[in-house]
């Protein structure tokens, strides 16, 4: 129970700055809430060591055993905790040239991770070298515009996956990049690439209203955004219905604060991407509220003071 | 030790009242990881890989060479770009001079493929894995003049890649002057060029 009060503090805090329209504070603070922690990654390229102390960019930085650490801690105070991968896994630093990626995905499990998706570097040992690593792997690849048929990656990911916090079912589903052009075709194989907007809009929609998801994500490689049409998060975010958050990857971008977009619906989207190589970890606390019916507030930002403690 | 700096936490509240269940709010929080002087690790991690480690290391803390300067790729040209095609090129020339093989007029790689900076001091085996992870393989390729001059116009309107013997002049995308081993580019010539059989075979969208 000291979770609880933790975070009704840590609520009221926030609340403070909300004007809200026809509901007393007290009222709010009272509902049943409950608070959902996405822990987030992408292109963490087998960097598993810290980068050198004489790095030119990023000296020091990073490392799998510091990030180790934190997710540990978090995972300490918070009850619901769900760590993702957005992809690029493999490739960028010994480890994957000598190991084949074993190294790297026996260490996110080891962390603990519940999901990732495949990232356009998962194939540079070609789908083969993807499949035979998968036994290093205690959680699942998602994605969902994928067709492996006929490849030996052909039934060993899922399309989507519904985890259970408490009274909260969290959809998560993945997409991936177009292969063509940017993975040479003889390691991606026969692997088909499917139009990512409209399996988006498939899957999102089948969690929200066939599985009755209260939160959805959508574990993205396609990339941020780009000067052309090609399709992004920037686009998928604008265009999409019913996904609450899509966690990024393959451009590499900083995000300091998730961008929250306007869907098709004038619903809030947020895009999150933490760089790449494991210099930063991302998160993300949902408040999800089984009960409510309406709930009329503005948006603020606020400095939450209970992590700046033991971290 | 704590993160001080950290947390901007945004607070968002939704506004719908269709579904059965309501999203609050939302925080985010992103943390950078170990700023140098931070060092807490979970030492059953470290344990987990320290076989890999140990046999990564002691491949890779070879020092091979010192520099002088530290390298990173930059557009239209950058020291690390010129470098490595100066060496892929070089290299080139070498392994193919035993087989007879033509001269080569040019090579050309692509700044993705150049996954880190180059220290100054020290270079390892490590970095040089570092920079160029993939397990390409170099290619030739002989282009005629049309093809060679979509290529060209190709690394304009990149906004430059890596080259070696090969220079361009270009004004808002346009190249106004190619130059190949110091000779002005001539279209009904075909050029051997070399690069990486990931470019060779379409890859950065390189598609003609």
């Amino acid at each position: 129970m000291t979770n609880r009060r933790d975070f009704l503090r840590t609520f009221a805090v926030g609340a403070a700055g909300l004007s809200l329209t026809g509901l007393p504070l007290e009222a709010l603070a009272k509902r049943r809430v409950t608070k959902i922690t996405i822990l987030h990654t992408n292109d963490v390229h087998s960097h598993i060591d810290p980068f050198p102390a004489n790095d030119p960019k990023y000296p020091g930085l990073g490392g799998v055993a510091q990030r180790a650490a934190i997710i540990n801690d978090i995972r300490n105070k918070e009850r619901n905790v769900l760590l993702l991968d957005a992809g690029d896994i493999f490739q960028g630093t010994p480890y994957f040239n000598l190991f084949g990626g074993e190294v790297e995905l026996k260490l996110m499990s080891q962390l603990g991770y519940d999901a990732g998706t495949i990232g356009n570097h998962d194939f540079d040992n070609g789908v083969d070298g993807l499949s035979s690593q998968l036994k290093h792997a205690n959680f699942p690849l998602i994605i969902c515009n994928y067709d492996f048929k006929g490849t030996s990656m052909e039934g060993k990911t899922i399309p989507y996956k519904i985890f259970e916090k408490e009274d909260v079912r969290i959809g998560v589903f993945g997409l991936g990049i177009e292969l063509e052009g940017l993975v040479d075709k003889k390691m991606y194989g026969e692997t088909k690439y499917l139009d990512p907007l409209e399996k988006a809009a498939e899957t999102a929609h089948h969690l929200k209203f066939n599985e009755k998801c209260d939160l959805i994500i959508c574990l993205s490689h396609l990339g941020y955004r780009y000067p052309n049409k090609k399709v992004s998060d920037d686009v998928l975010a604008k265009k999409s219905l019913n996904i609450d958050l899509i966690i990024g990857g393959h451009t590499h971008t900083f995000i300091d604060k998730p961008f929250v977009y306007k869907n098709r619906d004038n619903k809030d989207v947020l895009v999150a991407q933490v760089g790449w190589a494991r210099i930063k970890l991302g998160r993300i606390d949902f408040f999800v509220d089984k009960k409510m019916r309406k709930l009329t507030a503005d948006s603020t930002t606020l400095k939450v003071l209970n992590y700046a403690r033991a971290i | 030790m704590s993160f001080r700096n950290i947390l901007l936490a945004a607070a968002i509240v939704f506004t719908s009242c269709k579904q059965n269940a309501h999203l609050v709010k939302t925080e985010t929080t992103t943390y950078p990881l170990n700023k140098p002087g931070f060092t807490e690790v979970d030492s059953s991690i470290l344990n987990s890989y320290s076989s890999y480690k140990h046999t990564i290391d002691s491949i890779m803390d070879r020092v091979i060479i010192v520099s002088e300067m530290s390298m990173q790729k930059k557009t239209p040209e950058g020291l690390l770009g010129n470098f490595t095609s100066d060496a892929a090129l070089k290299q080139v020339e070498n392994d193919f001079h035993a087989k007879d093989f033509s001269k080569i007029d040019f090579c050309f790689l692509n700044n993705g493929g150049l996954r880190a900076a180059l220290p100054k001091g020290d270079i390892t085996i490590g970095n040089i894995y570092s920079l160029m992870p993939f397990e390409n393989e170099m290619v030739l390729l002989t282009l005629n003049g049309a093809t060679t001059l979509k290529l060209i116009n190709f690394i304009a309107a990149k906004g430059g890649m890596p080259v070696s013997g090969l220079t361009m002049r270009v004004h808002e995308s346009t190249v106004t002057e190619a130059k190949i081993q110091g000779m002005p580019f001539d279209s009904t010539k075909s050029y051997v060029v070399a690069t990486s059989d990931y470019l060779a075979n379409g890859g950065d969208n390189l598609s003609f």
